[in-house]
């Protein structure tokens, strides 16, 4: 016999370590059991070595030889403890077996399948038996009320069993709990752990409910979903069937579909499970981790019962459901077989793994020896290696696969379910009748109360969309009837109802968030605007007492980033304060952390960020929600955007082409804002922007070209006929101007390429005003038409207007972004050289009193605010000195480094000044730059908010607040010194 | 004298308290001959992300299987110290996790703040194994179970292949208790 002992535990050691107290339990009984069968000449009776086909006839042997209470204990466990580790390592066989000479996963699938029924019925039997002889012990059958006993969790799950016990509510229930509490302490240390959530919430008992208990219970409330998912999974182990019966009927058929009858029951169930799966649905898969049941089975069984409910399916047994719906709801019977397929895979999976492995359901990857675990695993589950690549690589390639398949076909089926929540829904008579401006009149109630009174009976449930749609339906009333409805209210009742509406908020976020959202943006329409701040303001207070917010809130947001940004987008300063504060706390989980500061971080950027740039920010986040996941990596937005630019020649239409180029323009654009806010170095973010804002318009005029001749249907030769030159901050290379300077150069005057060139420009407008940027022709108004030809040019500056050195300084600053250097000669030779080179003399004369003659005004320095472009010391006396420079010495560089670099080389006495004025000119630039975003898009800057520029410019003061006041002189003082050092250069001339 | 023991440990999702609480509940009854129960969050409450495992041990029967009482009270989030530290009883032990639980409660309670996740993270390597480090420092703290039944117990629960790391993790929680005892 010890032979056969040692067998079994050497196979026993091979699976999971929980397997070590079944052997202990064996090692500490084993012998005095044999001994005691062998003094009762029983021995034989007993299968000690397999499996036995006759459980119950053999405990009841095991029984039979024990002379007391604690000997009856310690056999009962110990065969059970037997017959564990037997049907565990027999079902690993037969798996083995079956699969041997399988090579397919489609073929295998029916397999895992009948091995989880299997498994299922086998671990239900044995805990049955063990159970029933157990509670036999503990009690004597005339002490004990009528009662049943429930098996109400996955049949094969051996961590522990969930239990629910049903008694009848007479006296003797307490003997029963007292048997119960024996049963459930003897399973802990002998056996399986048991769970009794199903009736320890319920009434007065810990272990047992009564039906009348749970009457009490659920009648008023649905409670939480979860208890309904275990009912109406509950199967009785043992115990009174008739009892069971009347549960089934007066409880558990409650949350049946029930036509022509009221069915909120049902409703609230669906309510509940919808939350529930959507909330697994939007789950990322973790990388690192596997964990089946999040992953795709909490899900499955979501749609599995909800399945269950609607088509009235009286089986528990998640395949057995299966196999009905298929039948009763034909239509859908082809993703049922899908998720039969992955139920059975993930169900496997995790089952092997815990018998090999142990029972936690987190399965990390990079656990020591979890390699060689899953390659136990996988070749149980009939992988093999195939060269390099090992079995468990396949086994994870599925199980990907198969999470994945998971969300595809539970997103595809929920929207049934859904469906089918709003035709039933209590909700759907009274949204009906309110959102009809007539109708609405003949409403007899306040909608308001009547909604918060009804939705009392669903607490805690999270499907809340159907309603949203009602309220968001622009041609529907409901919102400014449930408004008008509050704001009809005396004002202690209007504080009490949103009082009482935020501590609704704290079940469903998402619902809650898109109804501020919503409120927020529709205020003006409704009767009493004020509303919105006071329900943010309830929405606030229910989050500070909420310990989870955090967590919650970066689950929301990692579902629905738009969400959050459009809700971000409505907070008020004051709000986005308090907001703040709540945001504060670390989560365990990395991804949730990773998510937790990108929503942070976000938060961030519309509370430091201007108008201006949120324009751009909402833009592309509203259309490309995912990309919010790459806030913090900006590489990764600059792949992104490179990817947009090299595959708009691959579209074919002209709208594919100008949205993608749109997106890349805005994406560029909130890249390089983000860099800035970081405090990127403002060479780059010059270079960089020019870089993006040329290829825009570049590809813009080229996408413009070929629909004009697509519409016209022929084709105009401009070669060296046309040029756009960038004039103004962008012809400077500098970036995050609001407006582009354009000039559309044409050397050709015939009316019909003229034509031809407008239409072209139309539409390049077009597309830029989309972009927020203003695009300013220079020379349109003078000539009425947005095309300036080359000859009319020639011929204004011919006439040598007073004030033409403005136009000219235009002119001179202006860079090529479309065109030949043919072009650019000739514009070189008929418009720069002749009335600009050739007469620098009178140019520059011109430009220096326009410099003086505003410097003669000093007051700006005295001003409380800074002018930075245009006030004395400003950028713009800067901008006039290299004009200045460039014409004297005839240069061809556009107004950027390269042009300074050469006055560098040739002004070589005026070096120092000139370095130093690079200096000046990128500290004005950057704050310049910083205001724009993180303030206004204005170059009057407002000293009182310059703190944030003096924050990411890095002014602190020693206790790390940001030195707004040591900032502010830094800015005068360099604008002082431009001015001086200017006067010094320009007093040379 | 016969006693009840109740034990919360508490904290977030993830963190491995409800298999802390299996294992000590184990060590006490399996291993220890004593008796034991053990509860956690379920439902709405562990979907929520909060997590709670409650383990009572007792040389008597245990009548009620729910801790009421707190002797001890595990926080590794700054919300379940806030949420359960009212549960504690005069004279019992309040152990944080020093880097989560900034702000204290005001309780009758002989309180300990250790970096237990950091403990984790940088002397076994591995932060997974925080609730392990807990365990051996609760040990430490208390006697409540012997050292040996609790290795034990963690040996018989923990994945296969991490069995090392989870004893040296044990192992040096009950180090840092040890010390943090004697002061």
């Amino acid at each position: 016999m010890q032979k056969y002992l040692s067998r079994l535990k050497n196979r026993a050691n091979s699976l999971g370590n929980q397997h070590q107290k079944y052997i202990r339990t064996i090692d500490k009984y084993f012998d005095s059991l044999v001994a005691s069968l062998e003094n009762a000449g029983k021995v034989e009776y007993i299968h000690f070595w397999q499996g036995t086909p006759r459980l119950n006839q053999e405990m009841d042997v095991v029984l039979s030889v024990g002379k007391n209470l604690e000997e009856k204990l310690a056999f009962l466990a110990c065969y059970y403890s037997l017959q564990m580790l037997h049907m565990n390592i027999r079902s690993i066989d037969v798996l083995r077996l079956q699969l041997a000479e399988i090579s397919t996963l489609e073929q295998r699938i029916p397999i895992y399948k009948n091995f989880m029924i299997n498994s299922g019925k086998d671990f239900r039997k044995l805990t049955a038996s063990y159970m029933e002889r157990l509670i036999g012990l503990m009690a004597t059958q005339e002490n004990l009320p009528e009662f049943v006993v429930l098996g109400v969790g996955s049949l094969a799950h051996q961590d522990d069993i969930d239990l629910g016990v049903i008694d009848d509510g007479s006296d003797k229930r307490k003997s029963l709990n007292l048997a119960m509490h024996k049963l459930s302490q003897e399973m802990f240390r002998r056996a399986t752990e048991l769970h009794f959530y199903l009736t320890e919430h319920v009434g007065v008992e810990f272990y047992t409910a009564s039906i009348e208990e749970f009457k009490g219970l659920l009648d008023a409330e649905i409670q939480d979903f979860i208890i309904i998912t275990e009912m109406l999974n509950a199967v009785p182990i043992f115990g009174s069937k008739k009892l069971f019966k009347q549960f089934l009927q007066e409880i558990i058929f409650r949350y049946y579909f029930q036509k022509h009858n009221d069915n909120k029951y049902h409703e609230a169930y669906l309510r509940g499970i919808l939350g529930e799966i959507r909330s697994f649905l939007f789950r990322n898969i973790n990388h690192d981790k596997l964990n089946p049941k999040d992953d795709a089975l909490r899900m499955l069984q979501g749609l599995i019962f909800s399945g269950k409910t609607i088509f009235r399916i009286h089986r528990e047994n998640r395949w057995e459901i299966l196999e009905d719906l298929k039948r009763k709801d034909h239509n859908r019977s082809g993703y049922y077989v899908e998720l039969e397929k992955v139920l059975s895979f993930m169900e496997v999976f995790r089952h092997v793994f815990q018998l090999y492995v142990g029972l936690e359901e987190d399965i990390y990857l990079d656990d020591p020896g979890m390699g060689d675990n899953l390659q136990l695993v996988a070749q149980t589950l009939g992988y093999h290696d195939i060269g390099a690549i090992r079995a468990w690589d396949h086994l994870l390639i599925h199980y990907h696969e198969y999470a994945e398949l998971a969300k595809r076909i539970t997103a595809r089926l929920l929207e049934d379910v859904k469906e089918h929540t709003q035709s039933i829904s209590s909700f759907s008579l009274m949204a009906s009748q309110a959102k009809e401006a007539e109708n609405y009149r003949s409403y007899p109630g306040n909608l308001a109360i009547d909604f918060l009174r009804k939705s009392h009976f669903f607490k805690g449930t999270k499907y809340w969309d159907d309603i949203l749609r009602y309220l968001t339906d622009e041609n529907s009333h409901l919102l400014e009837n449930f408004i008008g409805d509050i704001c009809s209210l005396a004002p202690r009742m209007r504080e009490l109802i949103i009082k009482k509406y935020g501590q609704a908020f704290r079940q469903a976020l998402y619902p809650s968030i898109s109804f501020l959202t919503l409120l927020a943006q529709r205020k003006h329409q409704l009767r009493c605007p004020e509303i919105s701040a006071a329900f943010i303001e309830a929405f606030m207070e229910m989050l500070t007492t909420c310990s989870d917010r955090v967590l919650r809130l970066t689950k929301v947001f990692s579902w629905y980033p738009k969400l959050i940004n459009d809700f971000f987008m409505i907070l008020t300063d004051k709000q986005r304060r308090r907001f703040s504060l709540l945001l504060e706390q670390d989560l365990w989980e990395q991804h949730d952390q990773r998510n937790k500061e990108l929503l942070v971080h976000l938060f961030e950027i519309h509370n430091n960020s201007s108008h201006y740039f949120k324009r751009f920010f909402t833009r592309i986040i509203n259309k490309h929600p995912y990309y919010i996941n790459y806030l913090k990596e900006l590489n990764a937005l600059d792949h992104i955007a490179q990817g947009m630019l090299g595959t708009i020649d691959s579209l074919t239409t002209f709208d594919d082409c100008k949205n993608q180029l749109n997106d890349f323009h805005d994406l560029e654009f909130l890249r390089l804002g983000l860099e800035a806010l970081r405090g990127a170095p403002i060479e780059m973010l010059d270079a960089e922007f020019t870089l993006f804002t040329d290829n825009y318009l570049q590809l813009l005029f080229d996408i413009a070209k070929q629909e004009v001749n697509r519409r016209l249907g022929r084709y105009f030769s401009t070669r060296d006929l046309i040029a756009i030159y960038a004039a103004g901050g962008h012809g400077r290379e500098q970036a995050f101007d609001d407006d582009y300077d354009l000039i559309f150069m044409l050397d050709e005057d015939d009316e019909e390429i003229r034509r031809y060139c407008n239409k072209i420009v139309s539409m390049m407008n077009c597309e830029i005003m989309r972009r927020g940027a203003m695009p300013h022709y220079r020379f349109a108004d003078h000539f009425g038409h947005y095309i300036t030809l080359v000859d009319d040019l020639d011929e204004f500056f011919s006439a040598n207007h007073e004030t033409d050195f403005i136009d000219k300084s235009q002119i001179l600053g202006a860079r090529m972004i479309v065109g030949t250097r043919k072009f650019q000669k000739k514009f070189l030779d008929r418009i720069i050289r002749p009335h600009i080179f050739d007469r620098n003399d009178e140019y520059i004369k011109k430009l220096i009193n326009e410099m003086r003659s505003r410097h003669q005004d000093k007051e700006n320095f005295q001003q409380e605010n800074i002018v930075i472009k245009e006030g004395i010391g400003g950028l713009r006396d800067i901008e006039f000195l290299l004009l200045i420079y460039k014409a004297k010495y005839q240069l061809d560089e556009p107004l950027n480094m390269k042009l300074i670099q050469q006055i560098l080389t040739i002004e070589t006495e005026s070096k120092t000044e000139l370095l130093n004025l690079i200096q000046y000119r990128n500290f004005l630039k950057q704050v310049r730059d910083l205001y724009r975003l993180t303030v206004s898009a204005s170059d009057l800057i407002k000293v009182e908010y310059l703190q944030p520029v003096a924050k990411i410019m890095a002014y602190f003061k020693e206790d790390g607040q940001p030195d707004t006041e040591k900032f502010i002189t830094e800015i005068r003082k360099t604008m002082e010194q431009v001015h001086v050092t200017i006067d010094k250069l320009i007093s040379k001339f | 004298m016969s006693y009840r023991y109740e034990i919360r440990l508490s904290g977030e999702g993830g963190q491995g308290l409800v298999l802390a609480g299996k294992i000590l509940a184990e060590a006490a009854a399996i291993y220890d001959g004593k008796n034991a129960t053990q509860s956690q969050s379920y439902g709405p409450e562990a979907r929520g992300g909060a997590s709670r495992s409650e383990v009572i041990i007792s040389d008597e029967e245990i009548d009620y299987p729910k801790a009421m009482h707190l002797d001890f009270l595990l926080a590794l989030t700054q919300e379940a110290c806030n949420r359960y530290s009212g549960d504690l009883k005069e004279n019992a032990i309040l152990l944080v996790d020093a880097d989560a639980v900034k702000t204290l409660p005001q309780v009758k309670a002989t309180i300990y703040k250790m970096p237990i996740i950091e403990i984790a993270r940088n002397e076994v390597g591995r932060v997974m194994v925080a609730n392990i480090v807990a365990l051996g420092i609760l040990q430490a703290l208390t006697d409540i179970v012997s050292y040996e039944a609790l290795e034990s117990a963690v040996l018989a629960r923990v994945p296969k292949g991490t069995e090392e790391m989870n004893q040296r993790a044990l192992s040096i929680g009950r180090k840092y208790g040890l010390e943090i005892a004697k002061k």
